[in-house]
């Protein structure tokens, strides 16, 4: 998502770190890039003018001057400032223990909200909620027909009644509904409305008044422009968000929205949508996106996602074996399966730091994955479980059938034993630096 | 229609309330603060037109000014700028289209921008002017995708043709062209998949959708069209950048005008990508859709 704005950011400081000591008028030449950068990647124009005139009093004073690295400290300084912004700390979604809790989802029309509530229901079910998921939506052609299919293909329960006249009374016997079958989570998906739309704000406030929502989550587009501060104002003149969730940021390439709404309102951002899967919904890590935002990489999301890949049951499976055997090709190709279907590569590649990235790319991923594939499925079970068999004409034997080259059977061969013995080290208990990831991170990265 | 053109200019008036009195008390002062430079800058970008045009604009004033004598007209010069992002007749659809041939209007954007809405608002407008109309939904990724565009032909009347979910959108399209031919229909309009412009992928599957549209019709027979949200934000450029690559793209449709954004974005790929503004929605409604008039937009915004 940030990932051109890290770039940019990261040449300019390219341009400080090179120097001894900084001066005022350094840092004024960085911030006045910088304005541009911000302002180019959506950030409301008065968040920005904030956000440099913080930065520069605190860069150009003496903290900055008198450190060692300047430069490093400007970029701290605005790390720390747009994290600060971005809510400090973590914060979660809170599920009270009533029965049922009731979320609601609000937001502008196209915003995402049906999906999201059905990636949302799919989250909470995956930390062992009952949702039950039920949409108040009559405007929308196929609005509710789209949320029940989400909801079938997540295997989550779907309420509808179409025979509500007002959104209150679907909200009333959906909650009984799920009272009655011992489902704890209710999301109430709305109709899209602008901001503009007084008639629908007043239908929402009166909603909002009439139940006690536990959770109001603003559904918000990270493609929005400099409108969005607007846009959160006029929302807060009815009902008052508990929180937010960012969704398309697969999709944006800058994404200052968000900056620009939490630096107006306080609304914490609770969860981000990543893709148009329903399981492409994360938990928000504030720090996580002002590193990334900095060139500095989002590897913690990347653990995330691939801890999520791994189901329980493979998980003990990996573990036996690791107490038993010895890791085999046939488990990194297992592995490398497993790798792939994590996601697009770009998208993984997208969430390493801007300086490893560069390297990745030139190995051209997604191929030399696939080409390793082909490799290992042309051998036999056999050289799979003991490749200390393979020998000459075996390797051209697989080189011919993988349409790959022998130099090439021969760097994986290399590569896989390098993979074996941190396997063997693993086993031992010495801590590898993603001691709990197992096999993914001997994988190349 | 009445309350269609209210929301249009409404719309106007909005951008014309900050651009015409910033300009106008600019020009009437003999000496500018640097600071008032500035805010002429941060008004544009407020409204979505782009730091560098919105830096670009304001130093080619500054310099009209500091030049201008005394019978200079500083609304005839702005009109002229404005005006020179936009081209001839802006909102005509197949201006040089083949007669007696099938038409296409082949529908791109990112997921909730309003494609699968202005489909049908087209499709209104086409069965107006007596065209046949069928409208394909090649969207066979989001759930109830195909019940929503099948909606629309219902309220409009025009004839639906849709694949069933998991399908190859490209073979669907084939398909609905097929049964247009078949059918005597005039006019196509093809729904697609809201598509991430990062993925590649979903890019390449875009381009063979495309591909299939072109293979049946001529070139001038097709309106490969842009469906941007006006709410959107520099991001909007990614966008076109990315799509245009893969899809030939002939022209803009601006939705949710009637958001009270300004989409200032319309001037910065009116300049760089040449694409023209066909048409604004303003509304969920039927025959909220009205065609872009560029003289019309930047005269209400200037004088």
């Amino acid at each position: 998502m940030f990932e051109e704005l890290a770039e940019k950011f990261t040449s300019i400081f390219k341009k400080l770190r090179g120097k001894g000591r900084l001066t005022a008028e350094d840092v004024d030449a960085a911030l006045r890039e910088l304005r541009l950068v911000l302002l180019e990647s959506d950030v409301h124009y008065r968040v920005v003018k904030d956000l440099i005139a913080r930065v520069r009093e605190r860069a150009i004073g003496r903290e900055v001057l008198e450190s060692v690295t300047p430069g490093e400290m400007v970029m701290k300084i605005l790390w720390d400032e747009i994290r600060q912004i971005l809510g400090g700390e973590v914060r979660d979604l809170h599920v009270p223990p009533a029965t049922p809790a009731l979320f609601l989802l609000v937001g502008l029309q196209g915003s995402g909200k049906t999906t999201t509530c059905g990636k949302l229901g799919l989250f909470l079910k995956e930390r062992h909620y009952f949702p039950l998921l039920t949409s108040t939506d009559t405007r929308r052609p196929a609005a509710r027909e789209q949320l029940r299919t989400l909801a079938v293909s997540a295997g989550l329960d779907f309420f509808d009644l179409p025979s509500a006249s007002h959104p209150r009374d679907v909200v009333r016997a959906a909650r009984q509904f799920a009272r009655e079958r011992g489902r704890d989570v209710v999301l109430v998906d709305t109709a899209g409305r602008l901001h503009v739309e007084e008639e629908l704000l007043q239908e929402l406030k009166e909603l909002t008044e009439s139940e006690e929502f536990h959770e109001i989550l603003l559904v918000l587009d990270a493609t929005t422009g400099q409108e969005a501060v607007k846009v959160a104002e006029r929302f807060r003149e009815w009902v008052e968000p508990t929180g937010i969730i960012l969704t398309k940021v697969d999709t944006d390439a800058r994404g200052g929205a968000v900056l620009s709404i939490v630096a107006q309102t306080g609304w914490p951002v609770k969860l981000i949508g990543v893709g148009e899967k329903l399981k492409q919904l994360e938990v928000f890590h504030p720090e996580r996106m002002a590193s990334r935002i900095l060139g500095m990489g989002d590897t913690l999301s990347l653990i995330e996602r691939i801890e999520r890949a791994i189901t329980e049951e493979e998980r003990k499976k990996i573990e036996q074996r690791v107490t038993k055997e010895e890791f085999t090709l046939e488990d990194f190709l297992e592995e490398l399966r497993r790798f792939k279907q994590l996601g697009s590569f770009e998208e993984l590649v997208s969430m390493l730091p801007v300086q490893l990235k560069g390297v990745v790319a030139q190995v051209d991923g997604e191929k030399s994955l696939k080409r390793t594939e082909a490799i290992i499925l042309s051998m036999t079970p056999e050289e799979r479980r003991n490749p200390s068999i393979i020998n000459a004409s075996r390797k051209r034997r697989i080189a011919q059938g993988s349409g790959t080259t022998v130099q090439e059977v021969n760097r994986l061969l290399r590569e896989f034993e390098e993979i074996r013995k941190l396997w063997k080290r693993m086993k031992k208990g010495h801590a590898l630096p993603f001691a709990k990831r197992k096999g993914f991170f001997g994988f190349g990265f | 229609m009445k309350g269609l053109w209210k929301r249009w200019l409404g719309g106007i008036e909005r951008i014309r309330e900050s651009v015409k009195e910033r300009f106008a008390q600019i020009w009437s002062e003999k000496s500018t603060k640097p600071e008032a430079w500035e805010e002429l800058e941060e008004m544009l970008i407020a409204a979505d037109i782009g730091p560098n045009l919105a830096l670009e604009l304001v130093a080619a004033f500054r310099s009209f000014k500091e030049k201008a004598r005394g019978d200079a007209d500083w609304q005839k010069w702005l009109y002229e700028q404005l005006l020179s992002f936009f081209g001839e007749e802006e909102y005509r659809l197949f201006p040089q289209a083949q007669p007696g041939l099938l038409k296409a209007i082949f529908l791109v954007g990112i997921n909730g921008v309003g494609k699968t809405t202005t489909a049908g608002k087209l499709a209104h407008l086409a069965q107006e002017k007596g065209e046949r109309v069928v409208l394909i939904s090649a969207d066979t990724f989001r759930a109830a995708a195909n019940e929503q565009l099948a909606i629309w032909a219902e309220r409009v009347g025009c004839r639906f043709f849709g694949g069933s979910p998991g399908a190859d959108p490209a073979a669907v399209v084939y398909d609905g062209l097929q049964s247009a031919l078949k059918e005597k229909d005039t006019l196509a309009i093809v729904d697609t998949a809201g598509r991430s412009h990062v993925n590649k992928n979903l890019l390449a599957e875009l381009e063979k959708v495309s591909r299939v549209v072109h293979r049946f019709l001529p070139r001038e027979n097709v309106e490969n069209i842009l469906v941007i949200d006006a709410l959107a934000g520099q991001n909007a450029f990614a966008q076109v950048s990315a799509i245009a690559r893969v899809v030939p793209l002939t022209g803009i449709i601006l939705t949710k005008w009637d958001s009270q954004a300004k989409g200032g974005i319309l001037f910065r790929i009116r300049r760089e990508f040449g694409l023209p503004v066909k048409y604004i929605g303003v509304g969920e409604a039927v025959d909220d859709l009205i065609p872009f008039d560029a003289q019309e937009f930047v005269r209400a915004i200037v004088f």
